[in-house]
């Protein structure tokens, strides 16, 4: 650094000098300034063959963090994912403007919670009908003694409207939900644990649940094979699976993997699931979609097979 | 640098000192306080007094995946192989202790009962609750997280109304069903404490005993307890004083480093008690603590011991007052040491 110091060329005049003067006067002040900033560049060195992305790309799965104007979605480092940041906050806008300014939403017939409460009232009173359980007080009987796990329920789990064992709803957004204060108050909501992870990384033990709900949630995610694979790990041996979803070509943003019925059967089929009951039907929540394929389903994987065969073994951070 | 190290050894003397010392000015203001200390004791100083390390976001964590022969991965599935050394060391610790061919698993696990009782008991009386019903009511309302809480947390044996269990060998526990016999029903998450996958304001009480030493960055736990915590939240912690560290304690605790992370998020410790027994061999004693969040959520909590609010200063005297900062000569002799 100070070898290639213009200053210490031979230079003439007094002007020169001067300077020359100047700056060997300040050399005891500013070396240990050198000598910091010499350790700064050599750390730095020492890094980038360990990050060759950089230290600002982020890693791994994202979930969001913070409320709608200043939330961002974060890697398991705290850094910045820009672009799933303003895919979160379209999904969180949408949340906030139906729990709050419902008379807004086209087409949403009433009050937030009293009409999606109904909703999701029905699709577990559907589940009883699969299940065959004879009425009310044998559902809740038969919840009381499992272990439920929600993937992607927005604010208003369907698991929320029974008592469980234990109840834990995974959503990506799930902190937001809760800084924009969107979680409904007249149900068993304050039963249920909110986690903030991705469907494709779910930070539950293998083997831990009973049944897993989906219900809308995975066309929207990015990598549905992953997070079918994440409940075939997550359920115990013979462990249900009871899921909706939408039928249709079409896709955007917010539904970057739609399917059809052929493609949800191939993939459950290829993660070990078999059907229990299904049922397709011209019913539907996204406009786009032409029918909806709703499903109770088995899981046949044997789980310590699954834990052992899943992970890469990459050496990138051995 | 040859010339640098020069200038170093030969004193500056007359106008040369004054220039130096005007150029030290100059760089303490053009790039900051702790501009010319040395690189590595700045650090440290700095992550105390921010509460979250600088290099926080550099560092990645990784969970146990599998049982015994399994290993702790990062999140894109590669292996942490020295924290797999680590981990698998004390996976074995717990199922030769308590899993299922241990010789004594019951009587073990009846130890951890009895004093998660006790330390639950001692909980009511920091909160001030009268003997009854009080402790029991408070708990059936309330959400409580354990943090690096082993195969058999608090939760596994009190109704509160959610009980949540972190501990990053979650899975390893219950790969190698070392799990509690007679638990009540609680959410077991396979997490570390530097990156906690809950919602912020869900817990009423946050337990974290002999824990925080055992992490890698313990401002991130401290930081991710804080935004977890509701508005007069309760954190219970148990911590081994001790000077140095060692593989399995990588972030030993004094006091002073204690009281300036919580001071540094605006936690208020209100009670405390000194044990001359802690559980690391070396370590001089351990220190009970409630320590209570005031009625803010965690945003306002940080400006506020930046001070950047003007609602009121933080408080710069995080253990509570007439409570000796040293080693109690008269520990062995107080209640319930």
């Amino acid at each position: 650094m100070a070898s290639e110091n213009p200053h210490n060329q031979a230079e003439g005049g007094a002007k020169a000098a001067l300077k020359r003067l100047a700056f060997r006067a300040m050399r005891p002040g500013l070396s240990e300034v050198v000598a910091r900033l010499d350790r700064i560049e050599a750390l730095a060195r020492q890094r980038t063959p360990a990050e060759p992305a950089g230290p600002g790309a982020p890693v791994g799965p994202t979930t969001w963090r913070g409320d709608l104007a200043t939330g961002r979605a974060v890697d398991s480092r705290g850094l910045i994912d820009r672009a799933a940041t303003r895919k979160y906050r379209q999904e969180l806008s949408y949340w906030v403007q139906v729990v709050k300014r419902t008379h807004e939403v086209p087409n949403f017939p009433g009050e937030f919670e009293a009409t999606y409460g109904g909703w999701q009232r029905g699709r577990i009173e559907e589940l009883r009908q699969f299940l065959g359980l004879g009425g009310q007080e044998e559902l809740n009987a038969w919840c009381a003694e499992r272990t439920v796990v929600e993937i992607g329920p927005g604010p208003y789990p369907s698991i929320a409207t029974r008592v469980w064992k234990r109840a834990v709803a995974v959503d990506p957004l799930a902190d937001g939900y809760v800084r924009e204060d969107l979680l409904p108050k007249r149900c068993h909501c304050d039963r249920v644990t909110f986690l903030a992870a991705p469907g494709e990384m779910v930070p539950l033990p293998t083997a831990y649940a009973d049944l897993v709900v989906i219900e809308n949630a995975l066309d929207h995610v990015d990598e549905p094979g992953k997070v079918v694979a994440e409940v075939a790990r997550l359920l115990r041996p013979g462990g249900l699976l009871w899921l909706l979803v939408d039928l249709m070509d079409y896709s955007d943003e917010m539904h970057p993997n739609p399917f059809n019925e052929e493609t949800i059967r191939g993939l459950l089929g290829e993660h070990g699931f078999e059907v229990a009951r299904d049922r397709v039907s011209e019913h539907k929540s996204h406009p786009q979609a032409y029918g909806e394929y709703r499903g109770l389903l088995r899981s046949t994987a044997r789980v310590p097979g699954a834990i052992e065969a899943k992970p890469a073994t990459s050496a990138a951070h051995a | 640098m040859p010339e640098a190290r020069e200038a170093i050894a030969s004193e500056p003397r007359g106008v040369r000192r004054l220039i130096g010392r005007a150029a030290r000015k100059a760089a303490v203001v053009l790039l900051g306080e702790g501009a010319l200390t040395k690189p590595g004791a700045s650090t440290e100083s700095r992550a105390l007094t921010t509460g979250v390390a600088r290099d926080a976001a550099t560092q990645d964590a990784s969970v146990w995946r599998g049982g015994i022969a399994g290993a702790a991965r990062f999140p894109d599935g590669s292996i942490d192989e020295p924290t797999t050394r680590r981990w698998r060391g004390e996976l074995a610790y717990w199922r030769d202790h308590a899993g299922p061919g241990a010789k004594d698993a019951e009587a073990f696990e009846a130890q951890f009962a009895r004093w998660q009782q006790l330390r639950l008991e001692e909980f009511g009386r920091a909160m001030g609750f009268p003997a009854g019903r009080v402790l029991e009511t408070w708990c059936a309302g309330a959400d409580c997280v354990e943090i690096g809480c082993g195969p058999f947390p608090m939760v596994a044996y009190h109704a509160f109304r959610t009980g949540v269990a972190v501990d990053p060998l979650m899975e390893g526990y219950k790969a190698e069903r070392i799990v509690p016999r007679t638990a009540r029903p609680f959410v077991s998450i396979a997490a570390v404490g530097e990156w906690l996958p809950l919602v912020a304001a869900s817990a009423d009480l946050v337990v974290l005993d002999n824990c925080l030493d055992h992490t890698e960055q313990p401002e991130r736990v401290l930081a991710e307890v804080n935004r977890v915590l509701r508005p007069h939240g309760a954190l219970w912690m148990l911590v081994d004083v001790l000077d140095e560290a060692d593989a399995l304690h990588p972030s030993p605790m004094t006091r002073d480093r204690l009281g300036a992370m919580l001071g540094a998020l605006g936690l208020r410790v209100t009670f405390e008690r000194v044990a001359p027994r802690a559980s690391h061999p070396r370590a001089r004693e351990a220190l009970r603590l409630l320590v209570r969040k005031g009625a803010w959520l965690d945003g306002e909590a940080e400006r506020r011991a930046r001070g950047v609010s003007d609602v009121g200063a933080s408080s710069d005297v995080p253990f509570v007052e007439g409570k000796p900062r040293g080693r109690s000569p008269d520990a062995a002799s107080r209640p319930g040491a």
